[in-house]
C-alpha cells in the first residue's frame, strides 16, 4: 500500500518574524512537508495546504501593539476561510498575538476581539522576559492537543506581551470550562502555577495557550520549536525532561531525538492528516 | 568640477576656521595632504570623504603599526584575516558541507553614552551587517558591557545608561532573531563618563558560499552595476566616524551623529539578501557585497572598487534620499543605517531589484526604502562621484582608500601598588557573601532574561550555564561552536600588558571548560586619547599582551597538542576605540576586550558549570599563588586595588587547558568552571548555584596544598585570582584523569566531592574556613543585580514593583 | 492639579508610519483620515503646591533624568495645568466605520491611549523625592487624528471607530481588553 502523502504545512512569514525556519524544521520532523510563505504572496495559495503555522518574532516590529498590524493583512482573510474549514492553525508567540488581535481565538462571536495579550506583569522587572517554563495540557479539550491531555511539557518562552487577559468578566472561567484554555503554566510536577515566576507574565488562570471553540486554532506564547529536540533541553531543567537530557549525556543520536515540543507538532500534523483523510473519503 | 576649498592657498588659521566651519575634524596639515594626493584643491565632498576615511575609527592611523607588529593573523584554519569587516576561519564539516565561522567585533561606546537605547541597538545592527555581508547567517551575538559605578557619585546616570543599553540590545537583537550567546557586565567608576558597549557577532557560511566585500574579477569580462539597497539616505549619522574619534564634551553636542536603527527593516532586508545571494548562486554569478557603515556611500563604493582592483562611477542623483535638499556631501557620507552596497552583473540587475522592491516590498516596509542602481563599475581605476552633472569627487580609487598613519608617543603605564596590610581573623564566609553580592560578581540571570538566547533553536549551553556559550547549529552532526569574551579593567588599570594577556588566558580557559578547541580571536581595544602618551602607552602594551598570549598559548587542535605551541591563536578581526575620555580628562581604565571562538567536536559531552551528582570528586588545576592585586577580594573586602596582579603563565594555560579539553571530550567531566575573579571560593560557590533552579547539591572541599606547598595564608588560598580550573568528574574517570594530567605535566589536586547536603564547606590546614548554607549564598548572589535596574529597585518597605506598562 | 508633558520624536516616527499605512491602505481610512501624528503624553497628578513651583521642580527633574524624555532624540512641551481636559472614554457603541464619502469639515481629535493599571508607580516614587505632592503618574500614547466629517458627533464616532479594535478589520490603535482610549479634545481644524 502506498504511503499517505505528508500533510502540507504553510509557515506564514510576516515581515519581521524570525522563528520561521526552526518552526518549519520542527514541523518537518513531525511528518509534515513545510513551506515558508511570504505575507504578500497570493492568498489563494493557502487552499493547497493542510495546516498553518504563524511563527514567533516581531511582525511589523510590534509597532502600535504586538500582532496588531499583521492582523490586518489580506492573507488573514484567506487564513480565516481555511480555519473555518477545520484545518489546524497554530500561532506561536508573535503568531499567537496575531491570532488574538485578528479574533481567531477564542472566536466566541465570530471574529470579535475578545482577548488581549497584554504586557507582562512581573514583580521587580518589566519588558521582555525569557526563560524555560512547564506547561500542563488541559484535561479535556476540543484542541488537537487533546491526545496529550494532562501531560507536562517544558519549553522556553520569550516575550514582553504574553499576559492573556480580557475585559469580559468570567471569560477565562468559561473558556476553561469549555477546554479552550489548552495550556497552562505549571511547575515541573504539573501543578498549575499559583504565581510568579511559574506563571511568568501574570496571565489569567495561568493561561499559556488558548484555542477556538472548534479546537483547530491554537494561540500559544511559549516556543515548542525551541524544545523540539532533546538536546535543546537545559541539562539542569527540573523534572523528567531534565533527567532524560542528563541521561543522554554523550549520546548524540538521543540528543537529536524528540524533545518535549515534538509531541505538540506531531499532534498537529496528525490532526491535519486525519482531517484530510476524512475529507478525501467523502 | 564642483567648487573647491582652496586649502593650498589659505593661511593655517584661515584653513583651521574653514575646516571648523564645515564641522570637519581634519587637521590643517591633513587637509593639505589631501590636496597633495589629489594634485589640486579638494571639493567639500572630497574633504568630507577624507575626513571620514582618515578618522581614527576608519583609518586606524594611530594603532595600525602596533597591530601589525604584535598581532598574529595567520594560521592553518584562517580563511580571511582582518582585512574586511569580519574574519573567517574553518570550523569543520557537517551536513556534507565545509563550514566556516565568521566573526566580527565592534564598539558603540560614544553613541551609547549619549543615547543608550539607540546607541546600543545600532551597535548590534552594524555588527550583524558585517557578518551578513560575507554571505553568512548570523548565529549569535555577545555583548561585553562596561558601566560606571552603580553606587558611586553618578549612580543614577550610570544606572539609566545601563537600563537604556540593555533595552536597546534586547529590542534590536531579539527582533532581529539573533540569539544572545553571552557577554559580560562590569561596573567601574572609570566608566562613569564613558560606558563601553562592545558587540561580537558570529556567523556560519559554507566555504564555497563566502561573499567578499569587493567587486569580483568577473567584472573584467562583463558590465557590473553598483546597487544601493535599504533605507533612503538621510542626514542621520553624518559625521559618525569622526564622532567616534573625538572626546565627549557636552554629551548633547554630537547628537547628529547618532543613527536611528530599525531591526524590522533589517530583518526583512536579511531575508531579501538571502534570496539575492541564492539568485546569484543559481545564475553562476559572482557578486560583491558590503554593508554601509562609517563614511556611507562614498566609503562603501570606493572600498568595493579598490578591493577588487576596479574603478567606480556613482551618480548621487540616482540615490534614494529622504529629502532632495540634502547637501551633496551628506548624501555621499552620511551613516544612515540599514543599507548595503552590491556589485552585481548587469544581466541580473532587474531581477535583483525585483526581489527587493516587489517580492519583499521594501517601499512598504519602510517609507522610501528601495533598491536602486546608483552607479557602475569601471576599469579605469578612478573613483568618480557626480550629482546634477557636477563632479564632486574624481580621484584614483587607491588615493581615496589609502588612509594615513601616525607614530604616536607611548609612555609605560604599569603601576606598582603594595598589598594592603595583612588581615588576620577575618570571617572568610562573610567575605565570600560580600563578594557574591558585589555588582561585579553577582548572578547575571536578571540581565540574560532580557535577551532571547533560544531563537534559531540551536542553543546548547546558554549564557550563565557555562563559561562559554555553546551552539549546536547542525541537524546532522554533533559539531558545535563555543564563544566567550573577557576583559578585566582592574588588571588593565594596574598593568595594561598583563590585563590584556590575562583576557586571552581567561578566554582560552573558558573554552576549555566546554571542551572547545580555540579557533580564532577578535578584540576590541578600548582606550583613552591616543594623542596622550599615557593612554597610548597603555594601548601599545595591551596589543603586545594580546599578541604574546596568542603566541604563548598557541593554537590547540586535534593536530596541535604538543606542549610547545606550533601556531599562534590567530586574531582575525577587531576594532580600536580611542578617545574614551571625558572632557574632564578622565580616561577609562585600559580595556582590551577579547572574544574567542572555538570548535566543539561533539556537543553531546559538553558540560555546564553547575554541579551534577553527589559523590563526584572535584579537582583543582592550577596551584594558587599570592596574586590578589586588582582582585575582587582586595577591592570588595579590603578596599584596596593593591597587590600583585596575576602573572600570565602561557605555558600553564596551554597544558591545563589541554588537559581539560581532552577530559571533556573523553566524556569524563560533569561540570567545569575556570578559577579567576574572586578566586577558588567564588568559583566553587558559582558551581553550586548555577543558572537554573535552586541549589540542590553542596560542596565540601579541602584546599590544603592548593598552593602547591607555597604556604599561602587561608584568605589567599580562597581568593587569589591565579588562573585555574575546578572540575567535577564522573567517579569512574578519576584514575584516567589523573594519568592524563601526569602525562601533560599538569598538577591536579583532588579537593573533595560534591555533597547531597546543600552547603558550601571550604577547609584548609585542618580548619573550616567557610561553612555556609546554599540558600544563603543564593540570596546574596541572586539579589544584587535586579536592585540596580529601575523596575527592580526596592521600595522603602522592601516590596518590589509590579510593572504594568 | 495636573501638569502634562508632551514628548515627540525629532526623527521619523516609524510607529506612526506603520499605523498610517495600516489605516489608509489596509483598513480603508484613506479618504477620511487626513493626517496622523503621535506623541507620548505624561500626566503628573499633584495633590498640593503652587503651579509655578511645581513646574520649576518638574523642569529640573526633566533636566536631570532621561526617564521622561531624551533631548538627543525627542522634543518636549510642558503644558500648563489644565491645558488638556480630563477627556472621556471612547466607546465601542459610538464607533463608526469610514463612510463612502468623507465629510465636508476637518476635525482634530486627540486620543490618549493608556494601559490598564498603567500608573507608573516605580517612576512616581523616584520622581516624588524631587517633586513634592506627586500623587499619580501615567503615560500613554497620544494620537492626533485629522478627520473629515460633517459633524462633531460623526467625527467622534470616526475617532472611536479608528482607534478601538473591535474586529479583525475594525479599529487599530488600542485593544480595549487591556487599554483605555480617552478622547481629550475634539475641535474643528484647519486644512494643513
Amino acid at each position: 500500500m502506498p504511503e499517505a502523502p505528508r500533510p502540507r504545512a504553510a509557515v506564514i512569514q510576516f515581515p519581521g518574524v524570525n522563528c520561521e525556519y526552526e518552526s518549519a524544521r520542527a514541523l518537518a520532523a513531525a511528518g509534515a512537508e513545510a513551506d515558508i510563505l511570504r505575507w504578500n504572496e497570493d492568498p489563494a495559495r493557502l487552499a493547497g495546504y493542510d495546516l498553518f503555522l504563524l511563527p514567533g518574532g516581531f511582525s511589523y516590529q510590534d509597532r502600535v501593539r504586538a500582532g496588531a498590524v499583521a492582523a490586518k493583512e489580506d492573507i488573514l482573510e484567506a487564513l480565516a476561510d481555511e480555519a473555518a474549514a477545520g484545518k489546524p492553525v497554530l500561532g506561536i508567540c508573535n503568531g499567537a498575538q496575531v491570532l488574538v488581535e485578528a479574533g481567531f481565538v477564542p472566536g466566541l462571536r465570530g471574529e470579535d476581539l475578545e482577548l488581549a495579550l497584554a504586557p507582562n506583569r512581573m514583580p521587580g522587572r518589566r519588558g521582555y522576559f525569557s526563560e524555560w517554563c512547564h506547561l500542563r495540557v488541559a484535561d479535556s479539550t476540543p484542541s488537537w492537543l487533546g491526545i496529550l491531555s494532562e501531560r507536562v511539557l517544558p519549553m522556553p518562552f520569550a516575550h514582553g506581551e504574553g499576559r492573556f487577559t480580557s475585559r469580559r468578566p468570567g471569560l477565562f472561567e468559561e473558556l476553561a470550562a469549555a477546554g479552550q484554555v489548552v495550556l497552562r503554566y505549571a511547575d515541573a510536577e504539573g501543578a498549575v502555577a499559583a504565581g510568579w515566576p511559574e506563571n511568568p507574565n501574570g496571565s489569567e488562570l495561568a493561561a499559556a495557550g488558548v484555542c477556538n471553540a472548534a479546537g483547530n486554532v491554537l494561540a500559544m506564547m511559549p516556543h515548542p520549536e525551541r524544545a523540539a529536540w532533546l538536546g535543546q533541553v537545559p541539562e539542569l531543567l527540573p523534572g523528567p525532561w531534565g533527567w532524560k537530557r542528563r541521561r543522554a549525556f554523550g549520546e548524540w543520536p538521543r540528543l537529536k531525538g524528540p524533545g518535549p515540543g515534538h509531541a505538540l507538532f506531531a499532534a498537529m500534523v496528525g490532526a491535519a492528516a486525519a482531517r484530510r483523510e476524512a475529507v478525501d473519503a467523502t | 568640477m564642483a567648487a573647491v576649498i582652496e586649502v593650498s592657498r589659505l593661511s593655517r588659521a584661515d584653513l583651521e576656521s574653514a575646516l571648523a566651519e564645515h564641522s570637519l575634524t581634519l587637521k590643517p596639515d591633513e587637509a593639505r595632504r589631501v590636496a597633495e594626493l589629489l594634485g589640486r584643491d579638494p571639493t567639500l565632498t572630497e574633504l568630507t570623504l577624507f575626513d571620514t576615511m582618515w578618522s581614527e575609527h576608519c583609518s586606524y592611523k594611530s594603532s595600525r603599526a602596533h597591530l601589525a607588529r604584535h598581532l598574529p593573523t595567520e594560521g592553518p584554519d584562517v580563511v580571511l584575516g582582518p582585512v574586511e569587516d569580519a574574519g573567517i576561519v574553518r570550523l569543520g564539516e557537517a551536513d556534507g558541507r565545509r563550514w566556516c565561522l565568521v566573526m566580527s567585533h565592534e564598539s558603540h561606546n560614544h553613541p551609547s553614552q549619549v543615547l543608550p537605547f539607540e546607541g546600543a541597538a545600532t551597535g548590534i545592527g552594524g555588527i550583524v551587517r558585517d557578518v551578513y555581508c560575507m554571505g553568512a547567517e548570523v548565529v549569535g551575538v555577545l555583548d561585553p558591557l562596561r558601566f560606571g559605578d552603580p553606587r558611586g557619585e553618578h549612580a543614577d546616570r550610570s544606572r539609566e545608561i545601563m537600563a537604556g543599553v540593555v533595552d536597546g540590545i534586547w529590542h534590536y537583537a531579539n527582533a532581529l532573531g539573533v540569539p544572545n550567546l553571552g557577554g559580560d557586565l562590569v561596573f567601574h567608576p572609570g566608566y562613569d563618563d564613558n560606558c563601553l558597549v562592545n558587540v561580537v557577532a558570529v556567523g556560519l557560511v559554507p566555504e564555497e558560499e563566502i561573499i567578499r566585500s569587493r567587486v569580483p574579477a568577473e567584472a573584467r569580462a562583463e558590465p557590473y552595476d553598483f546597487i544601493l539597497v535599504g533605507k533612503p539616505t538621510d542626514e542621520s549619522g553624518f559625521g559618525g566616524a569622526a564622532f567616534a574619534s573625538v572626546i565627549l564634551d557636552e554629551e548633547e553636542e554630537n547628537r547628529g551623529a547618532v543613527q536611528v536603527p530599525d531591526p524590522f527593516l533589517k530583518r526583512v532586508l536579511s531575508e531579501a539578501n538571502k534570496a539575492v545571494l541564492a539568485l546569484a548562486r543559481r545564475g553562476g554569478a559572482a557578486i560583491g557585497f558590503k554593508d554601509l557603515g562609517a563614511g556611507g556611500i562614498a566609503c562603501v563604493s570606493s572600498e568595493l572598487a579598490e578591493a577588487g582592483g576596479f574603478g567606480m562611477r556613482v551618480d548621487l542623483d540616482r540615490v534614494a534620499v529622504s529629502d532632495p535638499a540634502l547637501p551633496d556631501r551628506v548624501i555621499a557620507c552620511s551613516e544612515t543605517q540599514e543599507r548595503y552596497g552590491l556589485a552585481v552583473p548587469r544581466r541580473l540587475t532587474p531581477r535583483v531589484l525585483a526581489i527587493y522592491n516587489e517580492e519583499y516590498d521594501l517601499p512598504h516596509v519602510y517609507p522610501g526604502a528601495c533598491a536602486r542602481v546608483a552607479g557602475e563599475v569601471t576599469n579605469d581605476g578612478r573613483y568618480t562621484l557626480t550629482r546634477g552633472g557636477a563632479v564632486l569627487c574624481d580621484a584614483p580609487v587607491a588615493v581615496v582608500t589609502k588612509g594615513i598613519r601616525y607614530e604616536r608617543e607611548a609612555a609605560p603605564a604599569a603601576r606598582d601598588l603594595p598589598d594592603p596590610p595583612p588581615a588576620l581573623d577575618r570571617d572568610l564566609g562573610a567575605d565570600l557573601l560580600a563578594l557574591l553580592a558585589d555588582p561585579n560578581l553577582c548572578d547575571r540571570r536578571y540581565l540574560y532574561q532580557h535577551y532571547d538566547g533560544e531563537v534559531q533553536g540551536n542553543a546548547c549551553l546558554r549564557p550563565g550555564e557555562a563559561d562559554a556559550g555553546v551552539l549546536a547549529p547542525f541537524a546532522g552532526s554533533p559539531l558545535g561552536l563555543a564563544v566567550t569574551c573577557d576583559g578585566n579593567p582592574w588588571y588593565g588599570a594596574r598593568d595594561p600588558y598583563r590585563g590584556a594577556a590575562l583576557a586571552v588566558c581567561e578566554a582560552v580557559r573558558n573554552l576549555a571548560c566546554v571542551g572547545a578547541w580555540p579557533l580564532a580571536l577578535t578584540d576590541c581595544l578600548n582606550y583613552g586619547n591616543p594623542e596622550k602618551p599615557g593612554p597610548f602607552g597603555a594601548f601599545a602594551e595591551g596589543v603586545r599582551g594580546i599578541g604574546d598570549a596568542c603566541r604563548g598559548i598557541g593554537r590547540l587542535a586535534e593536530d596541535d597538542q604538543a606542549p610547545a605551541p606550533r601556531h599562534p591563536i590567530p586574531v582575525i578581526s577587531g576594532n580600536v576605540s580611542f578617545y574614551n575620555e571625558s572632557a574632564r580628562g578622565a580616561a577609562i581604565p585600559p580595556s582590551p576586550i577579547v572574544a574567542l571562538a572555538g570548535r566543539v567536536p561533539d556537543i553531546s559531552v559538553v558540560p555546564g558549570l553547575q554541579l551534577k551528582a553527589a559523590g563526584d570528586p572535584v579537582y583543582l588545576l592550577g596551584a594558587r599563588r599570592a596574586e590578589l592585586g586588582g582582585g575582587a577580594w582586595h577591592r570588595v573586602c579590603r578596599g584596596s586595588e593593591g597587590g600583585a596582579v596575576p602573572e600570565p603563565d602561557f605555558a600553564r594555560v596551554r597544558t591545563e587547558s589541554l588537559a581539560v579539553i581532552r577530559a571533556v571530550q573523553a566524556g569524563w567531566v560533569r561540570a567545569a568552571h575556570d578559577v579567576g575573579e574572586g578566586g577558588l571560593a567564588t568559583a566553587a560557590a558559582e558551581m553550586l548555584l548555577g543558572r537554573r533552579g535552586e541549589p540542590a547539591r553542596g560542596l565540601d572541599l579541602d584546599a590544603t596544598g592548593g598552593d602547591g606547598g607555597g604556604g599561602l595564608p587561608p584568605a589567599s588560598l580562597l581568593f587569589s585570582e591565579t588562573g585555574g580550573f575546578l572540575v567535577e568528574l564522573a567517579p569512574a574517570a578519576d584514575d584516567a584523569f589523573a594519568e592524563l594530567c601526569r602525562a601533560l605535566g599538569v598538577a591536579c589536586l583532588r579537593l573533595g566531592a560534591v555533597t547531597a547536603a546543600p552547603r558550601l564547606v571550604l577547609r584548609a590546614g585542618g580548619a573550616v574556613l567557610v561553612d555556609l548554607d546554599a540558600g544563603e549564598l543564593a540570596a546574596a548572589w541572586q539579589g544584587a543585580l535586579p536592585r540596580l535596574f529601575p523596575a527592580g529597585e526596592e521600595t522603602p518597605d522592601g516590596a518590589r514593583e509590579v510593572a504594568d506598562a | 492639579m495636573r501638569l502634562e508633558l508632551r514628548v515627540e520624536l525629532k526623527t521619523v516616527d516609524l510607529v506612526r508610519e506603520t499605523a498610517w499605512l495600516a489605516l489608509t491602505e489596509k483598513l480603508g481610512w484613506a479618504a477620511v483620515l487626513a493626517d496622523l501624528r503621535r506623541a507620548v503624553l505624561w500626566r503628573f497628578e499633584l495633590s498640593d503646591g503652587d503651579e509655578a513651583t511645581l513646574r520649576a521642580a518638574l523642569a529640573a527633574e526633566l533636566e536631570r533624568t532621561s526617564a521622561f524624555y531624551n533631548p538627543n532624540k525627542e522634543r518636549h512641551h510642558l503644558l500648563a495645568g489644565g491645558a488638556l481636559p480630563e477627556g472621556e472614554p471612547l466607546a465601542a457603541a459610538d464607533a463608526l466605520e469610514p463612510p463612502p464619502a468623507p465629510g465636508a469639515r476637518l476635525w482634530r481629535a486627540l486620543v490618549w491611549v493608556t494601559d490598564e493599571g498603567g500608573e507608573q508607580a516605580a517612576l512616581r516614587r523616584r520622581t516624588a523625592r524631587r517633586l513634592p505632592g506627586l500623587s499619580g503618574l501615567r503615560a500613554g500614547t497620544l494620537w492626533e487624528l485629522a478627520l473629515r466629517a460633517d459633524t462633531a458627533t460623526m467625527a467622534r464616532g470616526l475617532a472611536a471607530g479608528l482607534a478601538l479594535t473591535r474586529r479583525r478589520r475594525q479599529g487599530l490603535l488600542l485593544n480595549p481588553h487591556y487599554q483605555e482610549g480617552r478622547l481629550l479634545t475634539l475641535a474643528p481644524g484647519e486644512e494643513a
